[in-house]
């Protein structure tokens, strides 16, 4: 008798003014949270191959540059557009450097970086381009697919709004 | 129970408030989003449209458009200035392209200017199934500027924001 109870009043509790206030409060800070700080989201396209897969969930950490700027070989969620699109994309230069593919490597004030992250041998070739001031160069994981296909480039380190959580 | 019911009150009293206030604040706000409504609509085909509803709605589609209207997209080759019957055109044409296609609006940033004049950033989104078996689904920030006049408002410039500079 007092299992049912205590059953029937987790399903069906008394609508007490503790009990309102306990529900505001859970369903406000779930909502500041899951839709402000640790945003949800589920990748789409294969941009980002072999770290993150087409239909991959994750969590954007909007606090992750809260206090310090992207740094090369970070990934970062960069706002497409209105509040709920990002770009998943993995930061390979910073402001005011140069950044160069040339023959499938990557170059970065004539230096090649290494790129552990990258599958296979791919051919892409670009030439040099200076990061604007404010800005960081981003570029999918995924070098297999044919680099016009392939959506990259500088962008404004404000339309960063975090990173993933894994 | 006295106190849950005046808390009752008190929340339909404020949530009655908030109502009027919105309704009475926002109506140049409501017309604007009734014509991303509208253009959402008559872009939008199903498989079963007639040749006398597609003719119906590329016309209606020139309506919402001003006189030479600005267009600027880098990804597409259709950048420059319009008229609407010149809009309606193109339309036709693009929509015959397509057997399915569905263009929806999300979060509108709306700033109503001085002078009769708006402006609106939102998420656009198409989708759609070509002829050719293609399947489209791009999602873009938009820009768009409006302008009222004889109490309708019309689009004057679209443009298509780029996030990412190759």
């Amino acid at each position: 008798m007092g299992v049912t109870r205590v059953i029937r009043r987790f399903f069906f509790p008394a609508l007490t003014l503790r009990f309102i206030m306990r529900l505001a409060i859970v369903t406000l800070t779930a909502y500041l949270f899951f839709g402000q700080i640790c945003i949800p989201f589920r990748v789409k396209g294969y941009s980002m191959e072999p770290t993150y897969r087409d239909g991959d969930l994750s969590f954007c950490w909007r606090l992750r540059y809260a206090l310090s700027p992207p740094e090369r070989h970070d990934v970062v969620a960069v706002r497409l557009a209105g509040h709920r699109v990002f770009l998943l994309k993995r930061v390979v230069g910073l402001q005011g450097e140069h950044v160069e593919f040339c023959h499938g490597e990557l170059i970065v004030d004539g230096i090649k970086i290494e790129e552990p992250y990258v599958s296979g041998p791919y051919d892409w070739n670009l030439g040099a381009r200076a990061v604007k001031k404010g800005c960081v160069y981003v570029v999918g994981d995924n070098r297999n697919m044919p680099m016009e296909n392939h959506y990259f480039g500088q962008t404004s380190v404000q339309r960063i709004v975090g990173g993933p959580l894994w | 129970m006295v106190r849950i019911r005046q808390v009752a009150i008190g929340l339909g009293i404020v949530i009655g408030l908030v109502g009027v206030i919105t309704h009475l604040s926002s109506n140049e706000e409501r017309a604007v989003k009734r014509q991303f409504h509208r253009l959402s609509k008559w872009v939008s085909k199903d498989a079963e449209e007639t040749t006398l509803a597609m003719a119906r709605k590329t016309q209606n589609l020139g309506w919402l458009f001003a006189e030479n209207c600005r267009f600027e997209a880098e990804a597409i080759p259709l950048s420059g200035c319009y008229a609407p019957e010149e809009i309606s055109r193109y339309a036709a044409k693009a929509r015959l392209q397509f057997s399915r296609l569905s263009l929806r609006f999300y979060d509108l940033d709306i700033r109503l200017l001085e002078g009769g004049r708006g402006r609106v950033v939102a998420t656009a989104r198409a989708r759609g199934l070509m002829r050719t078996g293609e399947v489209l689904d791009e999602t873009h920030e938009v820009e768009f500027l409006l302008e009222k006049r004889d109490k309708k408002w019309f689009f004057t410039h679209c443009e298509v924001i780029e996030v990412l500079e190759k």
